[in-house]
């Protein structure tokens, strides 16, 4: 139960984007273990700082890049070197229907796209932001953004097969 | 459908099962409310951290003794990095940019994470002290600021530059007047493959300057810089001042074995040059290094720093600070050789404050070197090094010292496998004192072959490799087949004279020439892959049931997964299976200096082994463990939800705990011994574990004209084609000793 606005404030961000930022975790950290944690570190700092949010963004947006900010930090302590970083979905909660697996191959190679091309395409495919947003999650250029969008698309074309609108 | 409904679809689909995970609504408000930290569910990975943080939970009344200062993760957060200019350290953590006097009784908070936050910084951030000035290095915008009290300035920016190339991982960063040096790791890299590239602040060029190799950087002065480079085909590594603005070598200071050296740092204010040599901090007196006594350090530290009369040195759980203290003021326990698993040297230092751990680091030392030591009149207390027949020929022969006598170190041994204790002992006497433990098994999607006759066969109607060890993926070819068929034969003969004219070895021979496989390595995903080793801690959806499997990296999702630990084929059905065990051990020095501190230092590493390399050890007594991270969670959680409850006047459902404790241990992942994986190894391993001790498989044995080489060459030529089956067996009989 909530005892201050901010409690409110924060639950309704948690009911409303935590499987969101979870997903985009789980993909980036490639392990479920550290993307809740990630995650909830997401949320923590996120209370901390919803004084200063002055709506400059979507929360979505000032969401993401937190939970991006958060992600980066845990993939360079030094511990991280120390995990098994083998990339496999058995990191990833069983789903309750299995995947085809056509899309075991996409998602397992999102998974292994080097880690700035694989936040452009978390964020700009798979939570739809445009590439102004993108841009400002990560603190770069919408420029760059295209220019790494462009960069995971040689990478995924040899899975994603013919047929595809340019996007 | 577009690609961008393709990925998206692809990704619902396989990430479906997150939606039915529990919420962290409640964990987030307990740790708002409580201030509290409760993970989610500790990954392996963060229970190492616990670990480690835990081992060291005595530290801070250490930091009061001797001026050995320390700080933990807990106290100022994940150190990242730090620098110093003279009098003040500068410490970047995940909570903020600290600062550190001598005087202080702990750092000192400069700016926070969330101020640094709000000016766009996340602390990942890399420092750098630039002559008079603090700098801050951003990657992720390729930009250089300025620390200016509570306020960061721009200085400048390498976007677009080669220093931008994409998965360029910068390391460490020093200033040369007004040139910027840094080191970047390319992706996909090893550390020692890093390159060095010079940023020019006025005009903003960035090049890359042609000194490859370089493990370490250092500031000297405004014009020059400190390079430590490894080569590796020589096995060294070489310290050199070079021009900042041209990337030429002025000097070279020092030539050291790998891993001789590390921790270059110049004091900022006298240009003293301090480095750990051998293990030990040491200053540069213009043509050689002084050694200095002092505490030695955390395993894997990531930065160091000179403060005053002493050295900072961080690593993401602690920064220490050791005071350079004159030789002889300190009693010092020496050890040479591999470089421990575990951090029992620091942890061992904080048990006994006074006595300092010195660890030179020798990862090729051979008992031949230990026996030229002691000759010499070397006086190091231990030697730590891989256990092998050379090395237990030292024990026989009366040139290491047999163990004195203790309770702990008897009781330790009693209770280990019978094949590890004969290798540690001679007529009764202990000699060494082990650490780690090896196991090598075999892994493939099907069945490996029961014995090398059908291993032969099998090989030589593959298409692709079929046999390959992990650690280099290249197939076997008929002389790793041929290795293979002597080295087991010797282990299977035990303590008996190994037999050629046995009819089993005469029928893997035979096969071996039939299957006529190549003598060169062929590429491709093997069907067998050798050379894993058992492992005792759970991990998910990861069984070692006969017919159960995993799969666990992409590039075998075309293929069946894997079946973990099956025993290597066996020479001949009538003959056991062997399994190759290495055993790495600590051995006393006759000469040692310090005996009784020697002494107290295996008692303790006996008694702090890792869970698991104790249940290696010790199969049949062994029982499962948590993770001590998991016991802390644990008790975290009952800490937690009690205080909680009694805030709110809530009577604690005492039940409801118990299942989200059982839920945690349910984990496999929580264990360190995992039930199944201890009852497993027992039943299945254990049975046919050998130490890979005798005298055919000694260094000497080996070498070329060895008895051991000639042997495997009599092999090969017979495997080739060349003579009889008797002539091959009559030769390999007068090889015997």
């Amino acid at each position: 139960m909530a005892t201050s606005p901010h409690e409110g404030a924060l639950i309704r961000l948690m009911r409303q984007y935590e499987k969101e930022v979870l997903k985009v975790c789980t993909v980036y950290l490639r392990d479920l273990a550290l993307a809740e944690d990630a995650t909830q570190e997401t949320f923590f700092k996120a209370y901390r700082a919803m004084g200063r949010f002055q709506g400059g963004s979507s929360e979505k947006t000032w969401l993401m890049r937190i939970a991006i900010n958060t992600c980066k930090d845990i993939r360079r302590g030094a511990w991280f070197r120390h995990t098994d970083r083998s990339i496999s979905l058995d990191k990833l909660p069983e789903p309750a229907v299995p995947p085809q697996a056509d899309s075991v191959l996409i998602t397992l190679e999102v998974m292994c796209l080097p880690a700035k091309e694989r936040e452009v395409v978390l964020l700009r495919y798979y939570q739809n932001m445009t590439l102004a947003e993108v841009a400002q999650v990560l603190g770069i250029s919408a420029t760059a953004v295209a220019k790494r969008l462009k960069k995971a698309h040689e990478h995924l074309d040899l899975v994603l097969k013919g047929g595809e609108e340019h996007v | 459908m577009s690609k961008e409904m393709r990925i998206r679809l692809s990704m619902d689909e396989c990430l479906s099962g997150v939606e039915n995970r529990p919420s962290l609504e409640s964990r987030v408000l307990e740790r708002i409310q409580g201030q509290r930290r409760a993970p989610a569910k500790l990954s392996v990975a963060m229970v190492m951290v616990l670990a480690l943080t835990l081992l060291t939970a005595a530290a801070l009344a250490v930091g009061a003794i001797a001026g050995w200062f320390r700080v933990e993760q807990q106290q100022v957060g994940a150190m990242q990095s730090c620098v110093s200019d003279g009098d003040t350290l500068y410490l970047l953590t995940d909570r903020g940019l600290y600062t550190w006097q001598p005087e202080d009784t702990e750092p000192a908070l400069m700016l926070s994470a969330e101020q640094l936050w709000d000016n766009g910084f996340p602390p990942e951030a890399l420092l750098c002290w630039m002559g008079d000035e603090l700098a801050l290095l951003h990657p992720e915008t390729c930009s250089l600021w300025q620390v200016d009290g509570q306020k960061l300035q721009p200085l400048a920016e390498y976007h677009g530059t080669i220093l931008d190339e994409d998965g360029l991982q910068i390391r460490s960063m020093v200033c040369a007047g007004e040139t910027l040096l840094i080191r970047a790791v390319p992706q996909d890299a090893r550390e020692d493959e890093a390159q060095l590239f010079r940023w020019h602040l006025p005009t903003g060029s960035v090049e890359r300057l042609p000194l490859p190799n370089v493990v370490e950087l250092c500031a000297y002065d405004d014009a020059h810089v400190l390079v430590l480079q490894q080569d590796a085909s020589a096995m060294k590594e070489v310290l050199s001042r070079i021009d900042a603005a041209t990337g030429s070598i002025v000097e070279t200071l020092y030539t050291a074995p790998v891993q001789g050296m590390e921790g270059i740092m110049v004091h900022p204010k006298t240009r003293q040059i301090i480095a750990f040599v051998a293990g030990a901090p040491s200053l540069w007196d213009g043509s050689g290094w002084v050694p200095m006594q002092g505490y030695g350090l955390s395993i894997h530290t990531d930065a160091y720093a000179v403060i005053g009369d002493s050295l900072a040195a961080i690593n993401f759980n602690d920064l220490q600070v050791i005071p350079l203290a004159a030789e002889n003021s300190l009693t010092t326990l020496c050890i040479r050789g591999i470089m421990p698993l575990n951090n029992e040297d620091d942890t061992f230092q904080q048990e006994f404050p006074g006595i300092a751990v010195q660890r030179e680091r020798d990862p090729a030392l051979t008992a031949a070197d230990i026996r030229q030591a002691i000759m010499d009149g070397d006086t190091t207390d231990l030697f730590h090094v891989s256990l092998n027949w050379d090395v237990a020929a030292l024990f026989r022969d009366g040139t290491l010292a047999a163990l004195p006598s203790s309770a702990v170190l008897e009781e330790d041994a009693k209770t280990m496998l019978p094949a590890f204790q004969e290798g540690l002992s001679v007529d009764g006497a202990w000699y060494a004192v082990p650490t780690n433990v090896l196991v090598s098994i075999w892994e493939s999607s099907e069945a490996v072959p029961a014995t090398f006759v059908e291993l032969m066969e099998a090989q030589a109607g593959a298409a692709s490799p079929y046999i390959a060890p992990l650690w280099s993926g290249t197939g076997w070819t008929k002389e790793n087949d041929a290795d293979y068929l002597l080295t087991s034969t010797i282990l299977a003969s035990g303590t008996e004279g190994v037999d050629f004219h046995a009819p089993a070895f005469a029928d893997a021979l035979q096969a071996l020439r039939n299957a006529q496989i190549s003598a060169e390595t062929q590429p491709g995903v093997p069907v067998i892959t050798t050379d894993l080793s058992v492992d005792l801690h759970g991990q998910l959806a990861v069984p070692v049931q006969p017919g159960e499997s995993r799969v666990y990296s992409q590039s075998e999702l075309d293929q069946p997964a894997p079946i973990l630990w099956q025993v290597p084929s066996r020479i001949a059905a009538e003959l056991p299976p062997i399994i190759p065990v290495r055993l790495t051990v600590y051995v006393l020095n006759p000469n040692a200096a310090n005996p009784e501190l020697a002494l107290r230092f295996l008692e303790y590493v006996a008694a702090h082994r890792q869970p698991e390399q104790d249940a290696l050890l010790k199969p049949m007594t062994a029982e499962p463990v948590l993770h001590p991270g998991v016991e802390a969670q644990i008790e975290w959680i009952k800490e937690d939800q009690r205080a909680l409850d009694e805030a709110q006047g809530l009577a604690t459902d005492e039940e409801a705990l118990e299942r989200r404790i059982n839920a945690i241990k349910a984990a496999p992942d929580s264990w360190a011994v995992d039930e199944t994986r201890l009852q497993t190894y027992r039943e299945r391993i254990v049975p046919y574990v050998r130490l890979q001790l005798h005298p055919l498989l000694s260094r000497q044995a080996k070498e070329t004209g060895g008895a051991y080489d000639r042997m495997l060459q009599t092999v090969l030529a017979y495997a080739n084609g060349e003579g009889t089956l008797e002539d091959c067996l009559h030769k390999l009989e007068a090889l015997l000793p």
